[in-house]
């Protein structure tokens, strides 16, 4: 008999969408895009002010997306996985219809609502750097926030925790080393370094360093998230083999 | 069709012990009761045959496959209906029996003839979060029933229903074990209710199997009373006081004008036995069955003990 099967996949995912995501994407989606447009009509497309809309999409969207596969520990919790487990479908193949629920189907309704308003008003602007590159990066932050909260999920198994844990990793976490930096470089007498900030924060926003000039992190932090990335996708199939429902 | 072999399970890092080396056989073809009080490890058992969780030690066979290492392959031939089953509420019936359906590769079609079957027809279009309790195990046996499984394990099919609803699952119970020739096991803490339909019982407490096998073998061992029910085409009284005369039986009860419930020592049932086959060779007892209606004496005499099941 097969091990994997991908129809399985398939079919798992399409039901984790209409139940948990369906109506959430789209009224995630069309917001964004509109919010997205008027921002680019009213700024215009200077490079600067495209990377900072973006980020600020991708971040809210991150958010989001986040607290949507939080739904995963809510069907750990409630009982509502056993209704899927008790079919033929193996418990990777179900943590695998979750990651392409997540990653998958919000990446590319990520990429919608970055590229639609711009696609629409100036075509051309796509292939600028200045333009796909936050969408490279937004969308690896995406890949790499949705993983950590499908992990958080099978752990905790509580959607307010996982929710928690989410919104702290993208907001709370910053804030706080911007704090105990700044403390630091007053004890100290030192001037703040920015690039340690950066740094810093870049474990929980690869994206930041797409904003600033340096090469170097930029590079860095696409590689931490996808090496991050590959990690808790394996660790995910891992932790499948040993679900208990 | 189901071997346990020494298996031990435990939750929260061995913290609460569920299964303490529980052994037992269902052979294939009989509707098996799962029998013991809330918490002896009922659901678990259930649980770990179709790979949903873990055993920390011992075997476990299901029709050959190990539920953890092949959970595909036993999944597939089995149809479950967990206890407190939680359904996508905003789904609409039908569209998630079709997802099922999609996942056992079933087609469609059946999905309608099992709508119709467990008597869903009315809310096949209804969102799942607006039906009753009845009609929700009437949506879980449904889904346990797509793609007719060679093994059914219902667990408390019955817990929270009304009197009717219970009933009227029960004999609908009764009849897919016939149409569909599966095995089934049904666990419950109600043992009066399972004596109208099954024909094995395993015996848990506090997760032990104590004693397992055929009912009648079960009430001779035990020396319990074994109740038969007759269907008759002759004068009830007379055959009732015919019955009495025999040394085997202890009470006759006359039900309506073609129906006897008999109280038989299971120990000498065979000269009853014996009896009752020459009455239907004669045409006067059209049909008989065996209902123990001693499960829990049964169950008691099994663990040794006066814990009383329900």
């Amino acid at each position: 008999m097969r091990r994997f099967s991908l129809s399985n996949v398939l079919a798992q995912a399409e039901l984790i969408t209409a139940v948990h995501m369906g109506k959430s994407v789209i009224a995630l989606v069309a917001p964004l895009t509109i919010l997205n447009a008027v921002l680019l009509a009213v700024t215009g497309f200077q490079a600067d002010v495209v990377k900072g809309i973006e980020t600020l999409i991708s971040t809210l969207y991150v958010v989001m997306a986040g607290v949507m596969l939080a739904g995963l520990a809510e069907e750990l919790s409630t009982g509502q996985a056993l209704a899927y487990l008790i079919h033929p479908i193996t418990n990777r193949e179900y943590i695998a219809a979750w990651m392409l629920a997540g990653p998958g189907l919000l990446g590319a309704s990520y990429i919608l609502a970055i590229l639609a308003p711009i696609v629409v008003i100036e075509p051309s602007l796509v292939f600028e750097s200045y333009v796909y590159e936050p969408v490279v990066y937004g969308l690896i932050e995406l890949i790499y926030i949705t993983l950590i909260a499908l992990m958080a999920s099978l752990v905790l198994r509580n959607r307010s925790r996982v929710t928690t844990l989410i919104l702290s990793f993208v907001f709370l976490a910053p804030i706080v080393i911007m704090i105990v930096l700044s403390i630091i470089s007053i004890v100290l007498g030192i001037e703040p370094s920015l690039r340690t900030l950066i740094s810093l924060i870049m474990v929980f926003h690869p994206m930041i360093p797409m904003l600033s000039d340096y090469s170097d992190l930029k590079v860095a932090s696409l590689l931490y998230a996808i090496t991050a990335s590959a990690i808790l996708g394996a660790l995910l199939f891992v932790k499948a083999d040993r679900l208990e429902v | 069709m189901i071997e346990f072999s020494e298996v031990y399970k435990t939750y929260r890092n061995g913290k609460i012990v569920a299964l303490r080396g529980v052994s037992f056989r269902v052979p294939k073809g009989v509707l098996a009761g799962f029998l013991g009080p809330n918490g002896s490890g009922k659901t678990t058992s259930l649980k770990l045959m179709v790979g949903l969780l873990r055993r920390d030690r011992g075997r476990i066979l299901v029709r050959g496959f190990d539920p953890e290492k092949e959970s595909r392959e036993v999944r597939s031939i089995t149809g479950f209906l967990p206890e407190k089953p939680v359904y996508p509420s905003g789904i609409r019936v039908d569209l998630f029996l079709y997802h099922i359906a999609k996942l056992r590769g079933v087609p469609w079609s059946d999905v309608r003839r099992i709508i119709r079957l467990v008597g869903l027809e009315k809310y096949a279009d209804k969102p799942i979060g607006g039906l009753s309790r009845g009609y929700l195990q009437r949506l879980g046996l449904a889904q346990a029933l797509l793609s007719q499984p060679e093994l059914l394990l219902l667990d408390e099919p019955t817990a929270n229903l009304d009197p009717l609803a219970r009933l009227e699952i029960l004999e609908l119970i009764d009849t897919l074990k016939k149409d569909l020739g599966a095995t089934v096991i049904i666990s419950s803490h109600i043992l009066p209710e399972l004596q109208l339909v099954i024909d094995y019982a395993i015996f848990i407490d506090n997760g032990i199997v104590v004693d397992y096998g055929r009912l009648d073998e079960l009430a001779t061992k035990y020396g319990a009373m074994t109740v038969y029910k007759l269907s008759l085409a002759g004068d009830p009284r007379s055959i009732a006081r015919d019955l009495l005369s025999l040394h085997s039986v202890k009470g006759v009860i006359i039900r309506g004008d073609t129906m006897l419930e008999v109280h038989v020592d299971t120990n000498t049932g065979r000269e009853f036995l014996d009896y009752i086959e020459d009455l239907r060779r004669s045409g006067l007892v059209l049909d008989y069955n065996v209902q123990t209606s001693y499960l829990d004496q049964l169950y008691r005499k099994a663990v040794g003990g006066e814990r009383a099941v329900a």
